[in-house]
């Protein structure tokens, strides 16, 4: 504002579309999404939201980060599919699968939980205006999804390093 | 003051207080006076929106701007009626035909976040609020919404210190009332947010929005919510870290604790998670049934 | 230690009703002359702790400062009659003088309102006996017997307010008390007060205490007194605000004799009263007027019927199918049975008395019109914990709805 005095112009414009979103997916219905489809689900399901309000371009670099930490996770989980000798030093009771997906979980919500706190304000404006959309659907999709390309994914690059 | 200015004085203290029959019963004397009136349109128009006519309460505002092009009173009626029909867009129009004409209108200013928050346009209804409470210090919407926002920030002092200056200036003001129930509502203090929503409540008992909110702050404040404690205060984050601690924890702790315990401790986070899904639902009915 | 303002407000955000920090809220106020601010924190403390001085006397220090000297007289003398008020804390004030309202020369009371004696009796109202004899031993008896009930220590007048859903026979009762006090009666409703011109409401509203006092002694009733002195909290403008500081006024006594008066006031929302009139010395005796119950109702279909064709009715099955419905939704039962059977008369159909199978089919239609007004209060009763309903809370346990 110069001199204190005159608003920033930009106010007056006009900002909102016919398509303007009031309502986004809930929290709990991307935290479902997230911890029952793995690590893809869980971006997706953000993806979407972002969508909806207008951010995807704002948020692209997040986004993209997420899917470098899902790929590093998942050339991870093929390098493992393919040399399980990797995890020896695991205890006898917990078997290398069941490692995997603890670890699968574990990576989707930290996706979850850091692409969370970078639309808190719109997620923590979502709930106490009970602005929510009904979310089993597409959660259920996304979840289907997620789950097939992480499975997918995994196996291309089983093969690549089988290959190697 | 003419006769007709009388009876719009009347009528819009009816409407204050919650008459709308009776207001409309005045309007046809007002209107059979001058029916060009836009003064007159307007309240016309606000006894419909209070009787949920909101077709015919935006063809009066509309009435009432070709009669008077730019009246303040119309636009304001046309956005209540638009942002109530969440035609948002139209809304913006409206209020920016408002800001044109005045950008130092408070009112505008703080309608024109209120409807940028509901379309989760945040930084820009900051901006805006910050610059109605420029101009009004006191202005009650922009304050209100001002506290708001601070809650969606997550800045819980700073909400807490709007809420200050808003007892302060009016403590007994119901907009007041809802404010603090928010605010300390979102700061984990739900007593004493029961406290006030049950003193709204008895204000206005007819409030379906109200009656559900006092029923989620008894909620929160109950007794057999304390080991969701956790939960409830850091909602699914919180839910998201003790899994990860729950599973790894048992994990890492195999070599060093007996199968017994590791039982029950597996026991004990699966007994809190169901507890966390099933309990909360189960005592919001009771509690709508039974009351307190 | 003396905290600043701001730390003040922080402290009664997070705790509203810690009345020490308040106190000292209203003093600070006080000390910056901001007495219009102050006073609104003393009322706060008036409400929250009622039995102590100290509100009293503080909001006596703001009226006083806002040039309010007969509001101030009536706040000291609420501070002398608390248990905690000592002679030490009584300010050595002025009397203070009655105060003339202003421009009240265009307001002439007997063109507003006519005084008559009420015509209807305890018994032309049907039902609420139980009610009837609470009215009878707490409002009438005293009003007929003043000597007896001041031997004992009970006055005679003051406020009353019956409240309930609508339809249900406020006015009519009140009408009833009026008679059986042998005492003038003075409706007022909302149109008689709420005038046009500014600042004329208040007058009227004073010019109707006036000739009530003048004529006493007479039952002054003000009907939908929810819109006359509805909450200032929930009100927008000063308009209504001052509307309400009058007839607080006008109640408590201090500069007007109300002794020989009754007033008494009817509502459908209690709730959208203002508090300030439910306190002691204003309208502080509430009576829940409740729905008539299935002989009230059965006697209202005979009594309504009695000139109407009709058959062998039993009049007690019809009131059993109309449960929770008021005076009025009787009235609307009755007129749907006949222009059930008026229909079928003009569609050439022989002519018949009314039978009980038309009022049963209108009664099957008929959405009583109490039902929303006893959801209302049921979550008055349920959910905000408020004890002056108890009457409500009973009502609603016999009734099934709670």
């Amino acid at each position: 504002m110069r001199g204190g005095l005159v608003m920033d112009p930009q106010l007056l414009q006009s900002s909102i579309r016919r398509s303007s979103v009031t309502a986004i997916y809930s929290l709990r219905a991307a935290f479902y999404t997230a911890f029952f489809g793995g690590p893809f689900a869980a971006i997706l399901i953000h993806r979407r939201n972002a969508e909806l309000l207008g951010r995807l371009d704002r948020d692209r670099g997040v986004h993209i980060a997420a899917l470098v930490l899902a790929l590093a996770f998942y050339v991870a989980g093929a390098y493992v599919a393919v040399h399980p000798e990797v995890l020896a030093g695991l205890p006898p009771e917990l078997k290398p699968a069941q490692f995997v997906r603890y670890t699968s979980r574990l990576v989707a919500l930290l996706i979850w939980a850091g692409l969370y706190f970078r639309m808190r304000d719109e997620y923590r404006a979502a709930r106490l205006q009970d602005a929510h959309l009904p979310g089993w659907r597409e959660g259920l999709m996304w979840v289907l999804v997620g789950g097939v390309a992480s499975v997918a994914t995994v196996m291309a690059l089983a093969v690549i390093f089988k290959a190697l | 003051m003419s006769e007709l200015h009388g009876l719009q004085h009347q009528i819009g203290r009816l409407l204050e207080v919650g008459r709308p029959r009776d207001a409309r019963a005045l309007v046809g004397k007002a209107l059979a006076l001058d029916p060009a009136d836009p003064d007159t349109l307007c309240l016309a128009g606000r006894v419909e929106l209070a009787q949920e006519q909101r077709g015919e309460a935006e063809r009066r505002a509309h009435e009432a701007l070709a009669r008077a092009p730019g009246h303040d009173g119309a636009r304001s009626l046309l956005f209540d009626v638009l942002l109530a029909d969440k035609r948002h867009a139209d809304a913006e129009e409206v209020v920016l035909e408002r800001l044109r004409d005045d950008p130092a209108d408070p009112d505008a200013l703080a309608d024109y976040a209120q409807l940028l928050v509901q379309v989760f346009q945040l930084d820009k209804a900051r901006a805006l609020v910050a610059e109605a409470l420029r101009r009004a210090p006191d202005h009650p919407s922009a304050q209100v919404l001002d506290a708001v926002l601070h809650v969606i920030r997550g800045d819980d002092l700073a909400a807490a210190d709007r809420l200050a200056r808003l007892v302060a200036a009016d403590p007994e003001a119901a907009h007041v009332a809802w404010t603090a129930m928010l605010v300390l509502g979102e700061r984990g203090h739900h007593r004493q947010a029961l406290e006030i929503g049950r003193q709204l409540l008895r204000r206005s008992p007819d409030d379906r929005e109200l009656v559900d909110a006092v029923i989620e702050q008894r909620l929160a404040s109950h007794w057999s919510m304390i080991p969701l404690w956790p939960l409830l205060r850091g909602g699914w984050v919180a839910s998201a870290i003790l899994w990860a601690v729950a599973v790894f924890g048992l994990i890492l702790l195999r070599p060093f604790v007996s199968e017994l315990a590791l039982l029950g401790f597996a026991v004990l986070y699966l007994a809190l998670m169901l507890y966390s899904y099933v309990g909360p639902p189960l005592l919001r009915r009771w509690l709508r049934w039974r009351g307190f | 230690m003396t905290r600043s303002r701001p730390e003040l407000e922080r402290a009664l955000a997070e705790d509203p009703f810690d009345l020490v920090t308040r106190k000292e809220y209203a003093r600070a106020l006080e000390d910056h002359g901001e007495a219009a601010a102050a006073l609104r924190q003393w009322e706060l403390i008036c409400r929250q702790q009622p039995d102590s001085a100290a509100g009293f006397l503080g909001a006596m220090r703001c009226h006083h400062a806002l040039g309010a000297p007969e509001q101030a007289a009536a706040c000291l003398r609420e501070a002398e009659a608390k248990q905690d008020f000592s002679p030490e804390t009584k300010p050595a004030r002025p009397a203070p003088a009655l105060q003339v309202l202003a421009g009240g020369g265009d307001v002439r009371p007997a063109e507003v309102l006519q005084l008559r004696p009420s015509a209807v009796r305890f018994d032309d109202v049907i039902g609420h006996a139980a009610l009837k004899k609470i009215l009878e031993v707490r409002i009438i008896a005293p009003f007929v017997r003043p000597g007896l009930f001041a031997r004992f220590g009970k006055r005679a007048g003051g406020g009353v307010l019956l409240y309930g859903p609508p339809g249900c026979g406020k006015t009519l009762i009140a009408r009833a008390i009026a008679s059986e006090c042998r005492a003038s009666f003075l409706a007022v409703g909302i149109s008689e007060i709420l005038d046009m011109w500014l600042g004329r409401s208040e007058r009227n509203l004073a010019a109707v205490f006036d000739r009530a006092r003048e004529q006493r002694p007479a039952v002054l009733f003000f009907d939908e007194l929810d819109a006359l002195a509805f909450s200032r909290s929930k009100a927008h403008t000063d308009h209504t605000r001052t509307l309400v500081n009058e007839f607080l006024n006008q109640l408590d006594g201090v500069a007007h004799d109300n002794q020989g008066v009754l007033i008494l006031a009817a509502t459908n929302m209690p709730w959208d009263v203002d508090p300030a009139m439910k306190r002691p010395g204003r309208f502080d005796r509430q009576v829940f007027v409740p729905p008539p119950d299935d002989v009230a109702r059965a006697e209202m279909f005979r009594v309504k019927l009695a000139d109407a064709p009709t058959g062998t009715i039993d009049f007690m099955r019809v009131a059993r199918a109309t449960p929770h419905c008021s005076g009025a939704d009787v009235d609307g039962v009755i007129e749907a049975a006949k222009e059930r059977v008026l229909t079928e008369i003009l569609g050439g159909g022989p002519e018949r008395p009314i039978a009980e199978s038309d009022l049963l089919a209108a009664a099957k239609d008929l959405q009583p019109s109490t039902l929303e007004w006893l959801r209302t209060a049921r979550n008055l009763v349920k959910y905000a914990g408020d004890g002056s309903y108890r009457d409500v809370e009973d009502y609603l346990k016999s009734a099934r709805l709670l």
